[in-house]
């Protein structure tokens, strides 16, 4: 009840409330005219468990928890909802089966329901919540809820069949081999960087492709520009040439790498800061020490001071 | 020859002496210093990707809040020459001084020559020694040597900075050789400098506007517009400097700045860095303009003062 | 009047200004050795003679020679010879004396050697050692003329042209100065030339002394023989105002014993006479029937000359 008052806008309980209680009235009458008729005897309806859900099959990763919404109801033949008789409420045993390296459980609202209390011709809102403890195999695992009547004697039973369709995942990682998201780098010049590639995946993924994205003008290349194939839980170590430019400006520059399979793929950003060349930096210094002390001199010799 | 020399050093010694050279020389420098603060700042920005001439950004790139080195530039060098030039012989002339040192063995012409020579090298020395620490600076934080070619400009910068102010200073030697007081003198240059300056593109923009609608939707009529503009605000020296020196340190269409641009023109430019042999040819005019103001009113004044008659009263 | 005795000689020299004859056809001679007073009032045109006299300005007409070198043509070598200390002598303020004098000396082309050991020389002689290294501008005007003496022997000069030496110097001082001057004149026997419109400060240095007014020499020689050579001889002027004057009367002046001269000044006459003749005079005009309104008789040349030509102005 509570997923449906959730979702349901006001306006939708007010309608339904509205309905209902135009739906009674006549009801009341019938009930009426039975009390009237109290003597016919209808031979009762079988009772039956009706389930009802919209996905029946979900699909997701190894790993994920697989959440089935569904609703139960407790009736019999095409008796109206909403009319209470003796039998107005039952218990019900829920029992799920689920393969093994599952656990799966039926829940209502945040917890758990081993048992449920239905009321006769009502709705109620289930999920079914499995969850894969083990690594599995891709593929697909079939998962049941039976309801099973609680009362003695009473064979009443119905269950629910869900399929949970494992995908296989392809995870790859790329990440710096020092672990840090910066480097320096020399303008003019090759530097080398080391990457770390790794198939963080239970199977192995293929054909993965590198690249990178730097500032206009510097090359950058891949010892490997293609990677045919990386075993499940492999690493692999990329060199990674980058050579940003003689005229590069010293500071910092972002570059990100980036791998891709057809089915993952990852990338890193790099802080890359280009250092002045040091014969440069010399230079520079040596030039303005150099005028400095000229106008020093000028200064000294030829100023009157 | 001799007495050019001495007359010269006595000069240079004034000048590295007197306060109003440490004033500009700070000036310069602070301008300079803060200046390529900024273009550091916005370098990255300016000189994207492949551009060859990354160290010529240096002097060209300017912030929000300051201006780029030559506009500095552009805006100093007048008054360094005025400064350095207003007093050169009425100051002499009233103090005194300038009749007894032509009663000395020396031609008249050492006085005046020797001090045009001591102002330019003072101002050389002002523009090169900033020009080479920003320079400097640049090299240490950009790590960018600069090419041969942009060397190349740089100095022809200088040199242009220096007739420029050779220029002014001519100038204003003129208004000191002609005007009997120190006052009145750089009052004239600098009125001459503000009027050229900042008002000559002011009239010049009035009367193209007044030739030529400003409106018109014709581009026959925009080209005539800005022609008539440009040509006006030619006249003045300090349009013909920012000129030479923005095509100079501006390769890639630092020449396009200044004249019309048809649009048509403009999507089949391929925007790429003039040689320096073409930004040379790009600034002949200007250059030779400079050049010849500068001798031309260094002549005048020296033909005066040649002719003029020295009393000590 | 031989060239060889003779350091300046000025022949027919004019100089106009404007159609204005300021120098009218001077002829000059002063002797080696002497110390010659030019007198004469402000703007008489002293100090032009001078400026001819060091080739500082050209003349109209004429010519002047210093020490055998035409002014005109080769003024530097006359500046060579020549020290000249103009009417308001000015030194470098933020120099020292020593460094005024070292320029000076530069000017001199002197062996940079020798220019201390001259400028600790010079300095005595005026007595200025004492400030060899104090700074121009904390001099009083007679500390400043004495450095332009200082300044003008730097060149060991032959001759010393001084324009208004004693200008604008209380007594004291304007006689030290013209000591100094006239010991300079024995020791070293330079000649000087002093212009001046002090005539009672000068006659006591100058032997011989040149009266210059409205730019005409009007006499020449020693102060005392001065007046008879200016008006025609006679040691007697008497001065004469009459009702009117005829030439008749004139003659008959003339002819009266002991009467050198009679010259006719405005509306007065001076009679140059070498004894008291007023008596003789006045029958004499008498006797014409002429009335004389006033008749005084002068015996000092200076003061005559003084009130004539000096004070006038
Ligand atoms: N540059 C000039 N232009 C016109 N007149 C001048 C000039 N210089 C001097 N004079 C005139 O020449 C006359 C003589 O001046 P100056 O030689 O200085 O006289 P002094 O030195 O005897 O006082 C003065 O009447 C002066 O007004
Ligand atoms: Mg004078």
């Amino acid at each position: 009840m509570e997923t449906i008052k959730r979702k349901l806008p006001v306006f939708f309980i007010i309608l339904t409330l509205t309905l209902s209680i135009v739906l009674m009235i006549p009801g009341m009458l019938f009930a009426q005219e039975d009390e009237a008729t109290e003597e016919e005897i209808v031979e009762p309806e079988p009772e039956e468990l009706i389930f009802d859900t919209k996905l029946p099959k979900l699909q997701a990763k190894d790993g994920e928890t697989f959440t089935f919404n569904f609703d139960v109801a407790y009736k019999a033949g095409d008796e109206p909802f909403g009319i209470e008789e003796g039998k107005s409420e039952k218990t019900f045993d829920i029992t799920v089966d689920y393969p093994a390296g599952w656990i799966a459980a039926v829940a209502s609202g945040s917890t758990e329901a081993p048992a449920i209390n239905l009321k006769f011709n009502s709705r109620e809102s289930l999920r079914l919540m499995a969850i894969p403890l083990v690594q599995q195999e891709p593929g697909e695992y079939e998962l049941k809820a039976t309801f099973k009547s609680a009362v003695e004697g009473d064979t009443l039973e119905g269950s629910i069949e869900f399929t949970a369709v494992i995908t296989a995942t392809y995870e790859i990682s790329l990440t710096t081999k020092t672990g840090r998201l910066s480097t320096e780098l020399t303008s003019g010049k090759d530097n080398h960087y080391k990457l770390i590639l790794e198939n963080k995946s239970s199977k192995s993924v293929e054909n993965i492709s590198l690249s990178s994205t730097e500032p206009e003008g510097w090359q950058v290349s891949f010892d490997k520009e293609k990677i045919e194939s990386i075993e499940a839980g492999e690493k692999i170590e990329i060199d990674v040439t980058i050579n940003p430019p003689e005229k590069t400006i010293a500071g910092d520059y972002m570059m990100t790498f980036r791998a891709s399979s057809e089915n993952s793929n990852d990338n890193i950003e790099l802080r890359v800061t280009v250092e002045t060349p040091t014969i440069w930096g010399i230079v520079g210094i040596g030039i303005i020490v150099v005028v400095i002390i000229g106008v020093a001199v000028i200064f000294a010799r030829l100023g009157r001071r | 020859m001799r007495s050019i020399l001495t007359v010269y050093r006595k000069e240079l010694t004034d000048h590295f002496s007197s306060n109003k050279f440490l004033v500009l020389l700070a000036l310069i420098y602070i301008a300079g210093l803060s200046s390529t603060y900024v273009a550091l700042q916005n370098i990255r920005e300016s000189a994207s990707g492949l551009s060859k001439h990354v160290f010529l950004y240096l002097f060209t790139t300017g912030g929000d809040v300051l201006p780029s080195f030559i506009t500095f530039i552009i805006f100093f060098i007048p008054i360094i020459g005025i400064i350095f030039g207003f007093d050169a012989i009425n100051s002499e002339k009233n103090s005194g001084n300038l009749s007894r040192v032509l009663s000395q063995p020396i031609y008249r012409d050492s006085v005046i020559n020797g001090k045009f020579l001591a102002g330019i090298t003072t101002l050389s020395i002002i523009i090169t020694s900033i020009v080479f620490i920003i320079s400097g600076i640049g090299l240490f934080s950009i790590g960018v040597p600069p090419t041969s070619e942009e060397i190349l400009r740089i100095f022809f910068f200088i040199f242009i900075c220096i007739f420029y102010g050779g220029f002014w200073m001519g100038l204003s030697i003129l208004f000191s050789v002609i005007m009997e007081k120190t006052a009145a003198s750089i009052l004239t240059a600098i009125a001459i400098w503000i009027f050229l300056m900042f008002f000559l593109p002011i009239i010049a923009n009035a009367i193209a506007n007044a030739v030529v609608s400003p409106e018109s939707a014709s581009v026959a009529d925009q080209v005539r517009n800005y022609t008539i503009e440009h040509s006006i605000s030619r006249i003045s020296p300090s349009t013909l400097f920012t000129e030479a020196i923005v095509i100079l340190l501006v390769p890639v269409g630092g020449h396009l700045l200044f004249r019309p641009l048809l649009e048509a023109e403009v999507s089949q430019m391929i925007l790429n860095p003039l040689s320096i042999g073409q930004s040379l040819i790009q600034v002949w005019p200007q250059l030779v303009v400079i050049v010849a103001l500068a001798i031309i009113c260094f002549a005048i004044s020296y033909i005066i003062f040649m002719r003029q008659e020295i009393r000590s009263t | 009047m031989s060239d060889n005795n003779n350091i300046i000689i000025a022949k027919d020299l004019s100089k106009k200004y404007n159609e204005h004859l300021v120098v009218d056809n001077l002829n000059l001679a002063i002797k080696k050795g002497e110390i010659f007073g030019l007198l004469g009032p402000n703007g008489a045109g002293k100090s032009t003679v001078i400026l001819m006299a060091l080739g500082l300005t050209e003349p109209s007409s004429g010519s002047i020679n210093v020490a055998g070198f035409n002014s005109t043509r080769e003024p530097l070598k006359v500046k060579r010879i020549t020290g000249y200390l103009p009417e308001k002598v000015g030194f470098y303020d933020d120099m020292t004396a020593k460094g005024n004098l070292a320029y000076t000396s530069e000017l001199n082309n002197i062996p940079y050697r020798e220019t201390p050991k001259k400028i600790d020389e010079v300095l005595e002689i005026v007595g200025l050692s004492k400030n060899k290294n104090q700074l121009v501008k904390t001099f009083s005007k007679g500390m400043k003329q004495r450095l332009g003496i200082a300044d003008v022997l730097i060149k060991d000069p032959q001759l010393v042209i001084f324009d208004e030496p004693t200008e604008g110097l209380d007594l004291k001082v304007a006689n030290q100065i013209l000591q100094t001057i006239l010991d300079l004149n024995k020791q070293k026997n330079i000649t000087f030339l002093l212009s001046s419109h002090q005539l009672n400060l000068m006659q006591r240095v100058c032997p011989r002394v040149g009266i210059l007014s409205r730019g005409k020499l009007i006499g020449e020689g020693n102060v005392e023989n001065l007046g008879r050579n200016l008006f025609g001889g006679g040691k007697y002027r008497i001065e004469l105002e009459l009702e009117k004057v005829t030439g008749e009367i004139i003659e008959k002046l003339k002819k009266l014993d002991k009467v050198v001269n009679v010259n006719k000044v405005d509306n007065q006459l001076q009679v140059v006479c070498d004894k008291d003749i007023r008596q003789d005079i006045s029958r004499l005009i008498t006797d014409e029937g002429i009335l004389m309104t006033r008749m005084n008789m002068k015996q000092d040349a200076l003061e005559e000359i003084y009130l004539k030509y000096f004070k006038e102005e």
